[in-house]
């Protein structure tokens, strides 16, 4: 049947030719449909978050890193921290400096001293709890 | 002795010596320098003036020139350029008056400032915030001028006498140790007081110049003891915002003794050149 559509050598050798590019380039072509993604339908999907940019809680560390000539541990009791609290108060300046002791100022329930000004200097505590 | 105790400077003050009877006035002189909270103070007027470049008083430029070597020292931990941040979190107004507030969005980073002289150049709009710094200076200058042996203001201590002992509080109320101090300063920092809501976010005073937010460290409260109050102040804060390298560097510096932190689990640490007198049980 080939030899009566193409009686010639060399057209049957063509139409030969011809058909098996046209074969292979369909195959291709099939192939490629297949890996190439959607265009349609489902949004592309994100790409992940770089988990350095990522802003998340760390994790609070155990103990701090110690320093060369050592770390002095004064109390190691972990307890819950504090609940957050917000300090109202009303705060009043002192007046001028002359007169009574005590101008403008009250007596502190904090700090402590004792002894006088003469003779040998006593111990004097003070506290620090921060601001 | 005679001891005093007032208020000023949004905390309380005790000065302890033998004629302490300046100190309030002092105090009282200092915050209306410092104060970012009195229209009135130098510092408003400074904060709120449209020329890059303002004279200022001799006390405002000996506090903003050991401010500028503290930030230099503290690598920008400690920068009173986050007055601006500050404001934006809530903390425009005097701390009995701060209210919680909503979600606080993108805040542009900490302005550039400097001094030379008295003279300081910034850009308008940056807001300077002395805060603990004015404390600790005022309290320094109050015992170097001689009108007590001790002041401590909030927390901030400088001392000229030998026996001075400082009783270190945790942020719960407890004694946590007793140190001699002597002549010097001790300063503690602590984000467990003046807190305070911003939308989901909890805000506290001790906001960071790395991110102009709020600190998260693990430290809650830092000590620091130092030649100077002001230097003491300088370095609790930047103990605190370093948060585990604290410690390791705060023994690194030459102008801080000692340093004990309080972790977030309520755990006591410190640097082995804090000198103990006592402290409570392991």
């Amino acid at each position: 049947m080939l030899k009566r559509l193409f009686p010639s050598r060399w057209a049957r050798i063509v139409a030969w030719t011809g058909a098996a590019i046209a074969w292979g380039t369909s195959i291709v072509a099939v192939q490629a449909q297949i890996q190439q993604p959607a265009t349609t339908g489902a949004p592309e999907a994100l790409p992940e978050p770089d988990p350095q940019v990522q802003e998340v809680p760390q994790p609070l560390a155990a103990v701090p890193a110690p320093p060369e000539a050592g770390l002095v541990v004064i109390r190691y009791t972990p307890v819950p921290p504090p609940a957050p609290e917000v300090i109202t108060r009303t705060v009043t300046v002192g007046g001028g400096g002359g007169g009574t002791t005590n101008s403008g100022a009250t007596t502190s329930s904090q700090a402590s001293s004792s002894g006088n000004s003469t003779g040998s200097r006593p111990s004097i505590t003070v506290t620090s709890s921060g601001s | 002795m005679i001891e005093i105790e007032f208020g000023a400077m949004g905390t309380r003050v005790v000065a302890i010596g033998a004629d302490p009877e300046g100190v309030p006035e002092f105090f009282a002189r200092a915050e209306r320098v410092f104060s970012r909270f009195d229209r009135g103070s130098e510092l408003s007027a400074l904060n709120h003036d449209p020329a890059r470049s303002v004279e200022v008083s001799e006390a405002m430029a000996a506090c903003l020139n050991k401010a500028w070597d503290l930030r230099n020292r503290t690598g920008g931990l400690i920068d009173p350029a986050v007055g601006s941040a500050v404001v934006e979190w809530g903390y425009d107004r005097t701390f009995a008056e701060v209210e919680d507030r909503g979600p606080v969005g993108d805040l542009a980073a900490v302005g550039d400032w400097s001094i030379f002289g008295n003279v300081v150049a910034r850009r308008p709009g940056v807001l300077l915030d002395l805060g603990g710094l004015a404390k600790g200076w005022t309290a320094d200058r109050a015992v170097e001028a001689g009108l007590a042996d001790i002041v401590s203001a909030g927390g901030d201590v400088r001392s000229r006498h030998a026996e001075t002992t400082v009783s270190i509080q945790d942020p719960w109320g407890e004694v946590i140790a007793s140190v001699h101090l002597g002549s010097g300063g001790l300063a503690t920092s602590t984000s467990a007081s003046r807190r305070w809501k911003a939308g989901d976010v909890a805000a506290h005073h001790i906001v960071d110049p790395r991110n102009v937010r709020p600190a998260t460290s693990p430290i809650i409260s830092a000590t620091v003891i130092a030649p100077t109050a002001v230097q003491a102040e300088a370095g609790a804060k930047a103990v605190l915002l370093q948060g585990e390298q604290g410690l390791t560097w705060a023994e690194q510096q030459d102008w801080i003794d000692s340093a004990l932190v309080v972790w977030h689990d309520g755990s006591v640490f410190a640097t082995t050149g804090m000198e103990l007198a006592e402290r409570s049980a392991v």
